[in-house]
């Protein structure tokens, strides 16, 4: 009975330790030990490939070239920190893959099933035996059998072999006329394939057939949000916050997918064939069909989209797509109205378009007019609508009602701190423009300043005294909002929008301080002395080394195998000038991965993350999306600061054919030509660029940053002694 | 090396430690040096004919243009010494001491201008006697000249250089001395048809010629491209290119034209001129 309840016990804590606190959520990682397929090099799967002999994709030269191709390719998204393994999401994959694989235990232990974190609907195989499937996908199921089904698909291009056939395909047609379209043909045969094969797999796992139809509705309308959900302008105002009409559309934006889209040069045949084909197949076949949506249960299913969604927020943010953000969080407060996470990027989303505003970059968060398409684009509407100084408004009204009611959260906090930097950064933020009333008490004033103008006339005499005081007053005033003389204007209802901060002393002394170290700021950078290496300059010697991006040009491009020799050459280098120098570094690299495992890899995801936000961005500093998160980096490597580096290198020696061929005409001139520019263009043909970056997790800023020009080659010692130099002057204060 | 240059070589030194106090050099090592050997082919020295003349071989002096079917000569040869020091990431100074070894052709006198040897040499290769006064010259093996440069240079980098690491543009302006190489060369008398008879030294030898202590002055303008390339912490594989300008400097006595040391002269001159380009190849090592 003891045991009995012990068991019981375990499952409940299990059961209790799987479900996800949405009100908290925490970004999914990796979980368990960390497949092979993350901390191979690249060349080695190349060498073991071509020690298989796959005769199938032809000689040996075509061998290599398919294996470059497609082995770089996917380990650059294995290695890019979005991919997922053992974690809810690609446990669930897994789980469905199980259903749909019922009976083939070789192919079960064959396939590796991954999460993307990825805003594409998209889901891919590769000949490797690998199926990614993205976040963006899972958000925007409505059950379990379509993932069955799109599983299914992915199985049978891997079974089939229809990458390698594509490639001798392609091989074979390169010169062909009308490659394109005759590729387009080819490819569709081969989804056409897929999916009459994944339909028996399917109807075997004992799935729905009514909901196998509706896998392609799915794709069909994957690129809209994941819910068509009407949004209303009340959400954006409040009772300090009064929004006009006319910033929402006063008409629908028609949804402009269509089933029977012209598929020409398409690698996919349109939804209308497929969904044709694929009645067929299902009508054709002889088995009993089940009627299951969810075999693994629809809660689950819930949960797991769920956090889908979750992450389609964070990618939003990520990505600089804040209208899709604040759109999406839109949706999700209506299930997770506490969700503290959603506050969070509510406030990460107003705060990054306030910056795109003020760089002119607010296009680039919005779609473009004519993709203005269903209910999300009346927040784009909207968005597109409105001026710097609106925008400003809008964020700072959110933002500082998100932390009046979250003081307490220390991301919420650092954000609305972050946001005094850069209002005092544009200097174009004075809460002096705001009126200190709101735009119903302003309303209401003025109704009263009217009555009383009828029946008092000491209003005159004042109206008097104003006279006489200088014309500039007098047009400052009747500018004001607060000019009860003036008619009130609708459309400067932002002005209206922030009259409680008058009040907020903790605010205006917030704003007085950023303004003040902005002006210290721009004095000093006046004042500084060029340096290359002043920007470096930061006084630190404890570092967290995120793997070098290393890339090495040969004649035909990149060479991807000198590349990755490279990238081991050049982390030994930056280990080395470290301990000479007595720098403490912590590298997160492909080799410390597979020593340190699972909890390297998220760690390294996580900075991949940041560096791509950073890197994303031309014109302003993000806020780091992941705060939370990488903040407890810093405690655990004992520094905030995050280097990341980028060599890449080649040997062109500019050797101009022109000037010897001349020189052959002025003989005796030629030997002296010859002798003299070939050597010394060998000698200047190396042409590398280093670029160091160095991120402030704590802060979410870059710190130092710069790139680097050299005519050296990428000797051991050279690299080593350019990392020594970098890490000297980090180690120094301007 | 005197001690004016010693104290010019630590004031640069001194100079530079001062302004380098912010940079880190090659893992910390900002100071090198190097040691270079120079080689060249002297195209235009040999078009213009200064390294034609007469060779000692085995004792006979045999035309230089005999073996080669020209006056070529396909290889010189120089040491180049050199201390320096990196003041900022792209730029050093330092001083250099080269020592640049060839040889030119040796002076040729008129066979009347050489008083009482007739009566020695006036036989053909017969041993006929041959009645004056006689076509021919007396001529001299070909001359070792040593040429000695000391300069103060600046070295830059373009770029994001690292000195004295990596490629290096190196420009210089130094004083050179030219002498000749004393040595017991071979004289001829050299007859119409090109048969030279040597000359017994107990008859006439080599100083009654050329006056050795006389050495020629000239400014060098140099500017070189290198590359260090490190084989280790502590040392660089050393290669590149230079281009001088030797210029003479000072009128220096006044020789009679057709007197050999006027000859001397003239190769000597010409030679440091024409020799515009050599390539480097060396060590350095920087501490």
């Amino acid at each position: 009975m003891k045991q009995l309840f012990l068991i019981l016990l375990l499952f409940l804590s299990h059961a209790a330790g799987s479900q996800v606190d949405f009100n908290d959520y925490q970004p999914i990682v990796a979980k368990g030990d960390i497949p092979e397929d993350f901390t191979k090099s690249t060349y080695e799967k190349i060498d073991e490939g071509l020690h298989e002999n796959r005769k199938e994709l032809g000689g040996q030269i075509a061998q290599r070239e398919f294996l470059l191709q497609t082995g770089y390719a996917i380990d650059e998204l294995l290695h890019s920190g979005i991919v997922l393994y053992g974690d809810q999401v690609s446990d669930y994959i897994n789980d469905v893959a199980k259903k749909v694989l019922k009976g083939k235990r070789d192919l079960k232990e064959e396939l590796r099933f991954y999460t993307v974190k990825s805003n594409i609907a998209n889901a891919f195989s590769t000949d490797q035996g690998i199926i990614f499937i993205t976040t963006g996908l899972i958000s925007q199921l409505s059950s379990e059998a379509q993932l069955a089904f799109i599983l299914a698909h992915e199985i049978c291009h891997y079974t089939e072999k229809h990458v390698q056939e594509s490639f001798v395909w392609r091989r074979s047609q390169r010169f062909s006329d009308d490659w394109l379209g005759k590729m387009s043909v080819y490819s569709k045969e081969k989804e056409h394939e897929a999916d009459a094969m994944a339909v028996e797999m399917y109807r075997k796992a004992g799935y729905s057939k009514e909901e196998l139809l509706t896998t392609f509705d799915v794709l069909l309308y994957s690129y809209l949000p994941f819910e068509e959900i009407e949004i209303s302008l009340d959400y954006f105002a409040s009772d300090k916050f009064f929004l006009p009409n006319d910033l929402f559309p006063d008409k629908e934006f028609e949804i402009s997918a269509e089933e029977d889209a012209d598929d020409t040069y398409s690698s996919h045949p349109n939804v209308q064939k497929r969904k044709e084909l694929t009645k067929a197949t299902m009508d054709a076949g002889s088995g009993n069909w089940e009627d299951q949506k969810f075999l693994l249960g629809k809660e689950r299913f819930i949960e797991i989209r769920s956090i889908a969604r979750f992450e389609s927020v964070r990618s939003d943010i990520l990505e600089g797509n804040f209208a899709d953000a604040i759109y999406s969080i839109y949706i999700l407060e209506r299930d997770y109205p506490n969700s503290i996470y959603l506050k969070r990027k509510k406030a990460q989303a107003w705060l990054g378009l306030y910056q795109y505003s003020q760089t002119g970059n607010k296009y680039d968060a919005v779609d473009k007019k004519s993709e203005l398409e269903g209910q999300s684009a009346s927040v784009h509407f909207m968005i597109r609508k409105l001026t710097k100084k609106e925008v400003a408004t809008f964020s700072v009204r959110h933002i500082y009602d998100i932390y009046q009611e979250n003081k307490d959260d220390k991301e919420i906090e650092a954000i609305y701190h972050f946001m005094f930097k850069q209002l005092a950064s544009f200097e174009n933020f004075d809460l002096d423009d705001y009126s200190k009333m709101s735009f119903e008490e302003a309303s209401n004033k003025r109704l009263e300043y009217l009555k009383s103008l009828e029946s008092d006339t000491t209003n005159m005499e004042e109206e008097s005294t104003e006279a006489t005081n200088s014309k500039y007053k007098s047009i400052k005033k009747s500018r004001s909002p607060d000019n009860l003389e003036n008619e009130l204007d609708t459309s400067k209802y932002y002005m209206y929008g922030l009259s409680d901060l008058h009040e907020d002393q903790q605010f205006k002394t917030l704003i007085a301080e950023a303004v003040t170290k902005k002006q210290k700021q721009d004095e000093y950078d006046e004042l500084e002395e060029y340096n290359p290496y002043s920007n470096i300059m930061i006084g630190a010697d404890n570092f967290i080394v995120v793997e070098p991006t290393t890339i090495s040009y040969s004649g035909r491009g990149v060479d991807y195998v000198r590349s990755e020799k490279l990238e081991e050459r050049f982390s030994d280098a930056i280990t080395k000038s470290a301990d000479m120098l007595g720098t403490n570094i912590r590298v997160i690299d492909s080799r410390s991965l597979a020593l340190e495992g699972t909890d390297a890899y998220n760690d390294r995801s996580l900075l991949m993350a940041c560096l791509h936000q950073v890197t994303n961005e031309t014109d302003i500093f993000p806020f780091p999306t992941d705060y939370s998160i990488t903040n407890k980096l810093t405690d655990k490597f004992s520094t905030g600061k995050v280097m990341f580096t980028v060599v890449d290198h080649t040997y062109r020696p500019e050797i101009y054919w022109a000037y010897i061929g001349y020189s052959v005409f002025f003989l005796p001139t030629a030997p002296f030509v010859i002798s003299s520019h070939i050597p010394m263009q060998l000698m200047k043909g190396n042409n590398t660029n280093l670029t160091v970056l160095v991120l402030d997790i704590e802060s979410g800023q870059v710190v130092a940053g710069e790139s680097y020009f050299y005519r050296d080659a990428i000797s051991k010692y050279n690299l080593t002694a350019r990392m020594y130099n970098i890490f000297y002057y980090l180690s120094q204060t301007p | 090396m005197n001690l004016n240059r010693i104290v010019l070589i630590i004031a640069l030194l001194i100079v530079g430690s001062a302004y380098s106090q912010q940079y880190p050099g090659y893992f910390g090592k900002k100071t090198y040096i190097e040691v270079l050997t120079t080689s060249g082919l002297p195209l235009f020295a040999n078009f213009w004919g200064c390294n034609g003349g007469y060779n000692n071989e085995g004792g006979q002096l045999v035309r230089q243009d005999e073996k080669w079917g020209a006056p070529w000569e396909w290889y010189q040869f120089g040491l180049n010494i050199a201390v320096g020091r990196a003041i900022k990431n792209n730029l050093a100074v330092g001083f250099e001491y080269s020592r640049h070894n060839w040889k030119i052709n040796g002076p040729g006198s008129p066979f009347d201008d050489v008083a009482g040897i007739s009566s020695h040499i006036s036989v053909d290769k017969d041993g006929n006697e041959i009645p004056y006064p006689y076509k021919g010259q007396i001529v001299h093996e070909r001359i070792r000249t040593v040429r000695q440069t000391f300069m103060p240079r600046i070295e830059f980098a373009t770029g994001d250089g690292l000195l004295p690491m990596g490629l290096t543009h190196i420009v210089g302006l130094g004083l050179t001395i030219t002498s000749k190489v004393q040595d017991d060369y071979l004289i001829g008398f050299e007859e119409f048809y090109n048969y030279v008879k040597p000359i017994p030294d107990s008859v006439y030898s080599t100083t009654d010629l050329i006056d050795y202590d006389i050495k020629y002055k000239g400014l060098q303008l140099m500017y070189g491209i290198k590359m260090r390339s490190p084989l280790g912490k502590s040392l660089f594989l050393t290669y590149g290119m230079r281009y001088m300008l030797n210029i003479r400097i000072g009128r220096g006595d006044s020789l009679y034209y057709e007197s050999a040391e006027y000859s001397v002269r003239k190769f000597i001159v010409r030679n440091n001129l024409l020799n515009l380009m050599s390539f480097d190849l060396g060590l350095s090592v920087p501490f």
